[in-house]
């Protein structure tokens, strides 16, 4: 077999020539060479991904504590879900910090529009605001520790500033410390979402805009009936990510910030995984809360989607 | 909002003069303090970090936000002599500098693949790719311990290499196999009538034109995983081996009295992201909008 044969690129040109068996065995010569580079990916996203993705299932039914193997045990770690108090203050967590979701999207989506607009000094602006995002979870959950400690330096500059009257333990007040968490993890990627709005700006088609405003369209009408709906599929892409994040980011940031204090005032799904599977050592349990995280996140995930979409179609 | 006064800027508007009042310049300005503050919480962990870690920890606790009064290397060397921060900082590259190459090279191929041979099934294929990018990892934290348990890879630095390799492997396969996909056909075509095998068409033709896309990979792949703390935490756990996330998530609660310490070492944790940032700002950007704008 020529050396041209071997690749199937266009598929006319393999299929060309010769009698059907023939082209038969060339075409399974000529996958021979795509497969094997396909095989290093399926293996490994075979073994770490899709398995432990079948395994997770398997094992949310059974009792484990990582040493012994696991044991069948059917619904009951689901059951033990539904009484768990810890756990459902997670999912209320959870839930409080989507709730966010607004704020989340309004406020990249203002800052790329300014950016876009060419405040004075857009260029350093755009610069700032994207270096949390390339700082970790870590290292930003330790500084804010550190920053927001009764005796720390944000509650020092509050004095300075002549509003000591508002100084306290800001992470240790159960009803400050997730609105706090939940204000950092939104300053800790704003610049992702920035970065989403303002590149889809500069592909504005703004002819459409133009059209819009010749037929005496106000600003605000444009804004709202022409560039909305221009932009929807990147807030769409933001919100979905900004889903991903809020049930998966927060691991990081509360190990090293609140350790899910105070009290369980900040635990999240996430962080209760983590800590049933790894502290209390009930691995076969924290497995069901990943599937019963999985299946929320599925469902808030479509209920999404169809509102962002309802009022197009 | 600011909105509909910045909406009057877009290219092909001509601003009345009329439009620019007071009230309008009022507006901007008050959107630029907004803008000036945000970026002044950006900045002030840099500044503030490196503040803390070069002064000593009495002269912090006298004035937190303040400037330092008395400087000292004594944190800088704590970190390294004591908190080992310097060990952690190659424990973590030889984990992440394998697993971004070896990522790179399975997406480079399954992409080359996927892309660019009739294989049956292809769409099925790119279809789970996507499925599997959308699976939040922490789901599969526990069948992936048991899985790297089983195969004797616990504190074993190939172990938890193999598992970042698999979390970020299709992410690399769908940004590669969407930039992939621009590669004109003919110059396909002319490589194999010019005699050139796949793997030649390959490294001859494809790389170079997908090579924007690589780097993005590349830069992306390697901050991600440089600031990486679950996995790394329940596959690495000798300490010997921690990376250096779990070193100073570690550091933390060992060195609360010596802030200075701590602010040491998170600074010097955060110079290769800075460094990745400063220099390849625009591949991070390509990156991170590939999936939202087409």
């Amino acid at each position: 077999m020529s050396k041209a044969r071997e690749m199937t690129v266009p598929g006319e040109l393999a299929a060309a020539g010769g009698k059907p068996a023939g082209r038969l065995r060339r075409r399974l010569g000529g996958y021979a060479l795509p497969l094997l580079f396909l095989l290093p990916a399926a293996a490994i996203l075979g073994w770490l991904m899709v398995y432990p993705l079948v395994d997770a299932v398997r094992l949310s039914l059974s009792s484990w504590d990582g040493f012994s193997s696991p044991q069948w045990i059917g619904l009951e770690n689901f059951q033990g879900l539904l009484d768990d108090k810890r756990f459902k203050d997670a999912v209320l967590h959870n839930l409080i910090i989507l709730a966010a979701m607004p704020v989340w999207i309004a406020v990249p989506y203002a800052i790329a529009w300014t950016l876009y607009a060419k405040v004075w000094g857009w260029r350093f602006f755009r610069f700032a605001f994207f270096i949390p995002v390339v700082l970790s979870p870590v290292v930003i959950g330790i500084y804010y520790g550190i920053v927001l400690k009764p005796d720390g330096p944000f509650n020092q500059l509050l004095g300075v500033l002549g509003l000591g009257a508002l100084e306290r333990p800001w992470l240790n007040e159960p009803g400050l410390a997730l609105p706090i968490v939940i204000a950092i993890m939104i300053w800790a990627t704003f610049g992702i979402g920035t970065m989403l709005f303002l590149s889809a700006l500069a592909s504005l088609d703004t002819e459409q805009i133009d059209a819009a405003r010749i037929d005496g369209a106000s600003a605000l009408q444009v804004q709202r009936h022409v560039i909305f709906w221009q932009l929807l599929p990147v807030i769409e892409f933001w919100a979905v990510l900004i889903l991903i994040l809020s049930f998966t980011a927060f691991f990081p940031l509360i190990y090293t910030l609140t350790a899910g204090g105070p009290g369980f005032a900040t635990y999240t799904v996430d962080f209760d995984l983590y800590v049933e599977a790894f502290r209390t050592g009930a691995l076969g349990y924290a497995s069901a809360i990943g599937v019963a995280m999985l299946a929320l996140m599925a469902a808030i995930g479509a209920a999404l989607i169809a509102l962002l979409r309802w009022r197009q179609a | 909002m600011s909105a509909e006064s910045l909406a009057a800027r877009l290219p092909g508007r001509r601003r009345r003069e009329g439009e620019r009042g007071l009230g309008a310049l009022l507006r901007l300005g008050a959107v630029w303090v907004i803008l000036a503050a945000l970026a002044a919480s950006t900045i002030y962990p840099l500044l503030f970090l490196a503040a803390t870690a070069l002064r000593p920890q009495a002269d912090y606790a006298a004035d937190p936000a303040g400037l330092p009064g008395a400087l000292t290397l004594d944190n800088i060397s704590g970190a390294f002599e004591q908190a080992h921060i310097g060990t952690y900082a190659l424990n973590s590259l030889l984990v992440v500098v394998p697993a971004v190459l070896l990522v790179t090279a399975i997406a480079t191929l399954a992409a080359y693949a996927l892309v660019h041979f009739e294989l049956p099934l292809r769409r099925v294929a790119l279809a789970l790719v996507v499925f599997l990018m959308a699976i939040p990892p922490t789901i599969l934290l526990i069948p992936i311990f048991k899985v790297i348990l089983d195969a004797g890879l616990l504190n074993d630095r190939l172990g938890l290499i193999l598992v970042y390799t698999a979390l970020m492997a299709p992410f690399g396969i769908y940004l590669l196999a969407s930039f992939m996909r621009s590669v004109p056909k003919e110059l396909l075509l002319a490589a194999q009538i010019d005699g050139a095998g796949p793997l030649r068409t390959l490294r001859s033709v494809v790389i170079p034109l997908v090579g924007p896309a690589l780097m993005a990979l590349l830069t992306l792949n390697f901050l991600f995983l440089w600031n990486e703390l679950l996995f790394s935490l329940v596959i690495l756990q000798a300490e010997e081996e921690r990376t250096i996330m779990v070193g100073i998530a570690s550091a933390q609660g060992q060195y609360s009295k010596n802030l200075g310490v701590v602010a040491a070492g998170l600074l010097l944790s955060m110079i290769p992201p800075l460094l990745i940032f400063a220099f390849f700002q625009r591949s991070l950007a390509r990156g991170l909008t590939a999936g939202a704008v087409k």
